[in-house]
């Protein structure tokens, strides 16, 4: 993102502010491919990320007066909002049972639901075990893990000792170092560039 | 917590893996306007921007844009939102790739190499306009084009406590040799010369002002086209207008 990309971000979210709902379909075209395959990564289910997705833009249009620059890029806080958004919807109730009935229909004859939308389901999983791409290559797999488990699945320090069988104080430990080393790596990329 | 703790806790406060107390905690230090937190909260917030730049892309389906659309409707309808319409009408931001941003293709232009100094100056710039733009109190009004310049358009954005503005113009013609845009502001009802100007090569041009009337919360605005170095009075033809300006 370079500097007039978040400053086209902030002029939209100061317009959608004063109730401009040109910019909200603006900002929508700038990032909505972004939001949703974020939210699809989080959620693993083609219905629930649009779902997620529109929840996530009605909240930015709801709130766009929260915005602070001075905590970040309007695109940070868009990302924020769609975390959380994702994230709350795989801990609501009956969520993980109505997922395994999305796993269930895969490669079914299912007249209720889109074919080609089952087959991206499938997808799903296979690239919810990749790394993020990119992004977290910089890191060693421990590293990898708990960044994974606390931005993907929204886990606590304690969820992510639970999960990782590592007691409390690595887990702080390690997502200190992972964010702090893909900081450093990013900002190198940015003066590569420069 | 002090400043130590807080700060060794910014990374999973992002994240968002503390516990509710924690989370709490680390806010009420960020209250503090801590500068070296606040500037390590930025670095972090960037990080995770950048991780979900990392998913897999997918595009979503063709009808969600619609579907966002119709929600943010019914809510302004439904008197949901949190402030309510005001004189703002963004129309020309999508009547097409003009857009488009009107404002994000000014930045955009920008963009083409130059020198360093250019470059450092114009980040200011960029800095000051959207400093001004995402202030609360802000009021916006288009510039309309007006006879034969009708696809010419614009947008101002005043901030009345300060007595500031960015005027944003798109779709004027290039200025014939020897002739430049002359921006008027409107006072007691006569046009007060704010400056002049020629467009960029995709007929786009940026003004910030600094000397307007702190009372006066929207001014009207006209742009002329006058020989170079401009007219004490306007003396040729009108391009914009705020809504309501009758030709001088």
């Amino acid at each position: 993102m370079t500097d007039s990309d978040a400053a086209a971000d902030a002029v939209l979210l100061a317009l959608i502010r004063d109730r401009d709902e040109a910019a909200l379909g603006m900002l929508y075209d700038r990032h909505g491919r972004l939001l949703y395959s974020l939210i699809r990564r989080i959620v693993g289910d083609v219905t629930d990320a649009e779902e997620v997705t529109q929840d996530a833009f009605v909240r930015i249009w709801d709130q766009a007066a929260t915005f602070d620059r001075s905590r970040g890029t309007a695109l940070g806080w868009m990302v924020a909002i769609a975390r959380r958004l994702a994230i709350d919807k795989t801990r609501s109730r009956g969520y993980s049972a109505r997922s395994k009935e999305v796993e269930l229909k895969n490669g079914h004859d299912n007249p209720g639901h889109n074919p080609s939308a089952h087959q991206e389901d499938a997808l799903i999983d296979k690239e919810q075990r990749q790394t993020v791409g990119h992004a977290l290559s910089v890191l060693d797999q421990p590293h990898r893990d708990v960044i994974d488990l606390a931005y993907f699945e929204g886990l606590s320090h304690s969820g992510i000792a639970e999960r990782l069988q590592i007691p409390l104080g690595t887990v702080k430990t390690r997502i200190r170092n992972a964010m702090s080393a893909l900081r450093d790596h990013m900002t190198g990329h940015r003066e590569s560039d420069s | 917590m002090t400043h130590d703790d807080a700060y060794q806790l910014l990374e999973s406060y992002v994240l968002g893996a503390l516990t509710p107390e924690e989370h709490r905690d680390v806010e009420v230090h960020l209250a503090t306007n801590c500068p070296e937190c606040a500037q390590r909260l930025k670095e972090l917030d960037e990080v995770c921007a950048n991780l979900a730049q990392g998913v897999p892309k997918h595009d979503p389906p063709a009808h969600m844009k619609s579907n966002v659309m119709s929600s943010i409707q019914a809510r302004s309808k439904s008197g949901t939102t949190a402030r309510p319409a005001t004189r703002i009408n963004l129309s020309w931001l999508v009547t097409g790739a003009a857009v488009a941003a009107a404002v994000i293709m000014f930045f955009q232009y920008q963009n083409v190499a130059r020198e360093a100094d250019d470059l450092r100056s114009e980040l200011i710039e960029t800095q000051d306009v959207t400093n001004l733009l995402s202030m609360p109190g802000m009021s916006f009004a288009d510039l309309e084009g007006v006879g034969p310049n009708e696809q010419a358009f614009g947008k101002v954005v005043v901030d009345p406590m300060r007595g500031e503005a960015v005027v944003f113009m798109y779709a004027l013609p290039e200025n014939p040799e020897g002739m430049e845009y002359q921006l008027w502001v409107m006072r007691n009802g006569q046009p007060t010369s704010v400056g002049t100007f020629t467009v960029n090569e995709d007929g786009s041009a940026m003004l910030m002002l600094d000397e307007l009337d702190e009372e006066d919360e929207m001014p009207e605005f006209l742009v002329t086209i006058e020989p170079e170095g401009g007219q004490p009075t306007p003396t040729g033809m009108m391009y914009l207008t705020t809504p309501g300006v009758d030709a001088p």
